[in-house]
């Protein structure tokens, strides 16, 4: 089952946003097998930090709204 | 002649190596009953759903987790202690409270996803936990409490 960011709920979307925080911000993600044969595809520290801020503004935005 | 000799050293060789390895160290991860953080204590689920996450799922996702008697038992031992070990570190329902909204509403999705595919609970542990099976219907209930839990957090 594929979903697009912009067709799902906002739980589900925060519960993805929130996904791809932890999988970024522990380094699990790009895969070190992928990046093996792939190393350009690394990530550097500032596209790293920008990725979790892009994820936690919108999860913290959309979590704001029921105030 | 030589054959069941050699069938019956086989035998002693096995059983010797069986009590060896119960010497080895190795611990199961602790069991506590009282958590003031638990999920279950903190909300008022639904009793079905309840008793689902109860017998399903508490085992390696809390701290109340029930050890068969064969899970002393080396090799067992070791399988079940990683399992615990890796299903409370992955999720746990009794430190549920401390998780933050986020958190939260990440482990409902996936406790959703899991458990209507089939993921979850670990077909090995079903195959000695009868009353751990979940129906389709039972796996649809999950699914959708999950997502309205998560819907309710946001509220």
């Amino acid at each position: 089952m594929f979903e697009t960011l912009d067709t799902l709920s906002t739980a589900r979307l925060i519960a993805k946003l929130e996904a791809i925080h932890e999988v970024v911000n522990d380094g699990s993600m790009p895969p070190a097998k992928f990046l093996e044969f792939k190393p350009e595809a690394a990530l550097s520290a500032a596209q790293k930090a920008s990725l979790l801020k892009w994820a936690d503004q919108n999860i913290e935005q959309r979590i704001k709204k029921r105030d | 002649m030589k054959q069941k000799k050699f069938w019956k050293w086989m035998g002693i060789v096995f059983l010797a190596l069986i009590l060896l390895i119960q010497l080895m160290p190795g611990k199961l991860p602790e069991v506590r009953s009282d958590n003031p953080n638990d999920l279950l204590t903190n909300n008022n689920l639904n009793d079905t759903i309840a008793a689902i996450l109860k017998s399903s799922c508490y085992d390696c996702h809390s701290m109340e987790t029930r050890y068969p008697w064969y899970s002393n038992v080396a090799p067992v031992k070791w399988l079940v202690a990683y399992d615990t070990r890796e299903g409370r570190e992955a999720l746990n329902f009794s430190e549920w409270e401390t998780m933050s909204i986020r958190a939260k509403m990440k482990a409902l999705s996936e406790i959703g996803e899991e458990v209507e595919s089939k993921k979850m609970p670990m077909p090995v542990y079903l195959l000695t936990h009868g009353d751990a099976r979940l129906s389709d219907s039972d796996r649809h209930k999950i699914y959708r409490w999950a997502e309205q839990f998560s819907n309710q957090l946001l509220d």
